[in-house]
């Protein structure tokens, strides 16, 4: 029964569906990127580390025999990150808006899981692992700029440090999305409204009624 | 398998027990005492709080069941109970609004777009009460018109308390939680008409008494423990509040480890926390754990050796 | 004798008060019969006649290959054809038609023997060749039971005289009308297992049928009769067994190896009249009942008459008359179609206004539990229900979904009236096709 128990719980952690590995990281964003500019910085950050560590990584696949390759991409990973986040910490741009010292290993963390499992073409030469990882990287960068935004927009009635005034008259007593658990509702309602963009444009894409009919009540369920 | 079911009849033919509306009218009548009493002390506040977030949930369950365009789903009464609930967990000097944004989280965000009844995850109205908290710091936080302090700061501070003012109500806190007795006499009803069982809130005291006892500090002082019971929400949140249908364990077992649970992780609250809230963030938390006690306590059947009276 | 108590079942309004008190009536068929050929433990009876035929009462119309399983014509008159026809459980059957003559000529029965210098064998196969069943839905056939538990090898012999379902009031009446009959069976079944220790199980709710029967068995040794408390699934046979020797068995095949054998009133009565008169199984009392019957009680119903002509004889239905349904109200099956025969395992036929059964909508689920505490089982039928609706079948078979006895009760107390047996049911059949 114990070890029922104990598979049962990292299966839902990690899921049969591996895009589960990303609440993980989804945490870790959450807390770190409280207003447009910090979301900038993570987002940069993201992509630097990915296309960097996926360059490296794809030379050294051949080398490593597959059982301890999995631990040798998130070390390169982690030591990756962890310069690339002290180097764009001094840059004067980030000082006054960014407590990203805080972040690094987090940062470190959530970008080795999600290359060592999202990134298919790790394997292969050194090209396609790089536009792999670059694809990843840029979505993923746009996705946390968007959320930062959104996040400012909520808490401080500014977008990019340009205040809003008539909105902070509003939202003033409203301190909901300034804490953590607020972050996590605002990702849900940002993927949710993703999600509800994503099924509209597929059933655009379906003109055929009987392709229409099934795939809608597909998707509705 | 839907065709089936729908030309022909199934067994039985005769129907018997409580329907979903009974059993919403029963506990609407065991939260009576306590909705009295607060309308006794806090006179129009209680009756404007109450009134307007039953209005407001029933309004905004109906708005969303046309939108979505899906069964109407305000008959069961579980949007009244949600609303009562939600209402008793205010500070009666809020202002009026709180209700209504309590009630529109609790049944759009928590019930309905996680699944709608008996599928939702956290308790809607505990969900409510922690999300006012959150969002509205300073208004949520006016217990009373004077100085007094609520009881669970006297308690953390060290302070004596008078543990007869607390069963009366003539003490500090949220509508709910301020007299221990009208609590005990909707408790009562609630037991004896047949709504819920004993299990969570029986082992939900004695856990909770057991780690006051070891880590309290105080030892057996019962004037301390009894303060602890009758005060900051304790009976509110063992009776009404932890034993809701949907986000309770459904087997026996799994509803006596549910309680332990709650009651280990609201001795740490008081103990060693400084905030009277902290209780309903620590209901929130155990709910989560619900699916996973179901599955390791599956009860063996009949043949297999269970259910059998000596 | 202690009896072992069990956790859950629900307590019912008995329902009994309009057929309690109605002497047995038999009644007299005028229209064609029909008899389904049904199936048994793998052995299908085939037809020895064909159309055109002419056949007399007691005259052996169909039977297995290995002699057991006999099919009796109840009447005379001319077989009109072997054809496909329903049968009450919407299933069909090769069925056998016969045209009634009304003059009701009797054949040839087998001769008397005492039952002294019968030996086992000879009773087990006499009973095998009238092809008597146990006389509930879903029976196994008493020559296979008797078979398996061997010569002197039982410990008890269970009398099933407990009807713990509403309405139905058949059996108390045999006590009251047949006991005679009732206490004949009591002797073959003495004769068949001289070591064993006879029991005879009733109601608590039938007071007078327990003080009759004491009376009858005074001075026997051996024999006994024990009062069961009414709750509802009481009177199923795998409850008694447990509340008489406190063992639990999955069904009665089972029990038959540790001893113990469960025989419905009905059945016995059956044996009786095979072993003393030499007459095979030509008909059985049912129950008529609900507010919708003009006319409810109990009526002794020949075999092959069809439930049309049963409510017609007895005085049709008024217009009360909501649904019809066939067997109990808690497992019982509604009749769509009137035009079906009675056969040995139809205990009553229940006309029920729409007072007495409003069809509800069903809700969402809202886990209240109450399924939980009244399931006799102790499985979780609302787990059940919800891995059944996504069709998970290992997580089905985990939460021990196949010790399901489809007794009802979940769904008699279901808040939301949602029919939870019949979706247990769907994949516990859907399970047996692997």
């Amino acid at each position: 029964m114990f070890n029922d128990s104990i598979k049962y719980f990292w299966e839902q952690i990690l899921g049969e569906d591996k895009f589960n590995a990303g609440i993980i990281s989804a945490a870790i964003f959450v807390s770190a990127v409280q207003n447009s500019i910090s979301g900038i910085a993570v987002g940069l950050a993201i992509i630097l580390t990915y296309v960097l560590s996926a360059f490296i990584c794809s030379f050294l696949a051949k080398v490593i025999p597959i059982k301890i390759r999995l631990f040798v991409y998130i070390l390169i990973n982690a030591i990756i990150a962890t310069t690339i986040s002290m180097f764009l910490l001094n840059v004067k741009l980030f000082w006054n808006y960014t407590a990203l010292i805080d972040y690094i290993p987090v940062i470190a963390v959530s970008c080795a899981i999600i290359v060592c499992i999202d990134c298919p073409r790790i394997d292969k030469d050194y090209k396609s692992s790089l536009k792999d990882a670059f694809e990843i990287g840029i979505t993923g960068a746009l996705l946390i700029l968007l959320y930062g935004v959104f996040r400012e927009f909520l808490t401080s009635a500014s977008i990019l440090g340009i205040n809003i005034p008539p909105v902070r008259g509003i939202l003033e007593n409203f301190h909901f999305f300034e804490y953590s658990s607020g972050g996590f509702i605002l990702m849900g309602i940002i993927a949710g409204c993703m999600q509800k963009i994503h099924i509209v444009m597929m059933r655009k894409k379906f003109m055929d009624d009987g392709v229409k009919e099934t795939a809608a009540s597909e998707l509705d369920n | 398998m839907q065709e089936k079911l729908k030309n022909i009849r199934s067994s039985p033919y005769i129907s018997g027990g409580d329907t979903s509306v009974s059993i919403m009218i029963k506990i609407i009548i065991s939260l009576l005492p306590i909705v009295c009493f607060a309308v006794y002390k806090y006179k129009l506040n209680a009756v404007f709080h109450i009134f307007i977030t039953v209005l407001a949930c029933i309004f905004v369950e109906y708005l969303f069941c046309f939108i979505t365009k899906k069964r109407n789903t305000v008959k069961d009464g579980s949007a009244v109970v949600t609303g009562i609930l939600i209402a008793l967990l205010l500070p009666a000097y809020a202002p009026y609004y709180m209700g209504v944004i309590g009630g529109v989280f609790a049944i759009v965000v928590v019930k309905k777009l996680c699944g709608g009844i008996g599928k939702y995850i956290i308790n809607p109205s505990a969900a409510a009460k922690c999300f006012l908290f959150l969002s509205f710091p300073t208004v949520m936080r006016v217990y009373s018109n004077g100085a007094a302090d609520l009881s669970v700061k006297n308690l953390i501070d060290g302070k004596n308390i008078d543990t007869l003012s607390l069963i009366v109500g003539d003490s500090v806190g949220s509508m709910g939680e301020v007299c221990a007795a009208a609590l005990l006499i909707g408790a009562i009803i609630l037991v004896v008409s047949g709504v819920i069982d004993v299990y969570i809130p029986a082992s939900y005291t004695i856990s909770f008494l057991i780690m006051l006892i070891i880590f309290g500090g105080r030892g057996f002082d019962a004037g301390y423990i009894a303060a602890q019971f009758a005060g900051g929400g304790f009976l509110f949140v063992a009776w009404f509040i932890a034993t809701d249908y949907t986000t309770a364990p459904i087997t026996y077992k799994g509803q006596v480890i549910y309680g332990i649970l709650l009651g280990i992780f609201t001795a740490m609250v008081r103990i060693w926390g400084h905030r009277n809230e902290d209780i309903y963030f620590i209901v929130l938390i155990v709910n989560l754990f619900t699916p996973f006690i179901e599955d390791i306590t599956i009860p063996k059947p009949f043949i297999l050796g269970g259910g059998k009276n000596v | 004798m202690k009896l072992h108590s069990y956790l859950g079942g629900i307590a019912l309004r008995p329902y009994k008060e309009q057929s309690k008190n109605c002497e047995i009536i038999s009644i007299v068929p005028e229209d064609d019969m029909v008899y389904p050929l049904i199936p048994c433990e793998g052995k299908c009876p085939l037809a020895y006649v064909k159309a055109g035929d002419k056949v007399k009462i007691g005259q052996q119309i169909a039977g297995a290959s290995d002699g057991t399983l006999g099919i009796y014509s109840s009447v005379s008159g001319i077989v009109k054809a072997v054809a496909k026809k329903k049968n009450y459980d919407m299933k069909i059957y090769d069925s056998i038609i016969i045209e009634n003559d009304g003059e009701f000529e009797e054949g040839e029965f087998d001769e008397v023997v005492d039952i002294e210098q019968l030996s086992f064998i000879q009773i087990v196969n006499l009973l095998g060749a009238y092809g008597i069943r146990e006389y509930i839905r879903g029976g196994f056939s008493l020559y296979e039971k008797l078979k398996r538990i061997g010569e002197n090898n039982a410990n008890y012999v269970i009398i099933n005289g407990v009807e713990c379902e509403p309405y139905l009031t058949s059996i108390y009446r045999r006590f009251i009308d047949d006991s005679d009959m009732i206490f004949d069976g009591v002797r073959v079944m003495k004769h068949l297992f001289p070591k064993s220790v006879i029991i005879i199980a009733i109601g608590d709710d039938n007071k007078e049928a327990v003080a009759i029967m004491e009376k009858k068995i005074k001075n026997e040794p051996n024999v006994e009769v024990e009062i069961i408390p009414n709750l509802y699934p009481s009177g199923d046979c795998c409850r008694l067994i447990y509340q008489i020797s406190g063992k639990a068995f999955e069904n009665e095949i089972q029990a038959l190896s540790d001893g113990i054998i469960c025989i419905n009133v009905d059945t016995l009565c059956a044996v009786s009249n095979a072993v003393f008169e030499g007459l095979p199984p030509m008909s059985r009392v049912i129950t008529l009942s609900g507010e919708g019957c003009v006319n409810p009680g109990n009526y002794e119903v020949l075999f092959g008459t069809s439930i049309e002509e049963v409510i017609r004889f007895t005085g049709g239905q008024n217009e009360d008359a909501y649904i019809t349904v066939a067997g109990g109200p808690l497992t019982g099956i509604e009749l769509t179609d009137l035009n079906v025969p009675v056969t040995s395992s139809l205990e009553s036929i229940l006309i029920l206004s729409k007072r007495e059964t409003e069809n509800y909508e069903p809700e969402e689920c809202i886990r209240c539990s109450r399924c939980a505490a009244v399931c006799p089982n102790r499985l979780i039928p609302e787990k059940l229900f919800y891995y059944a609706k996504k069709g998970n079948y290992g997580k089905f078979l985990k939460w021990h979904g196949d010790s399901c006895s489809m007794c009802g009760c979940c769904s008699y107390v279901c808040p939301s009236h949602i029919p939870l047996t019949d979706y247990i049911t769907y994949m516990r059949d859907s399970l047996g096709e692997f």
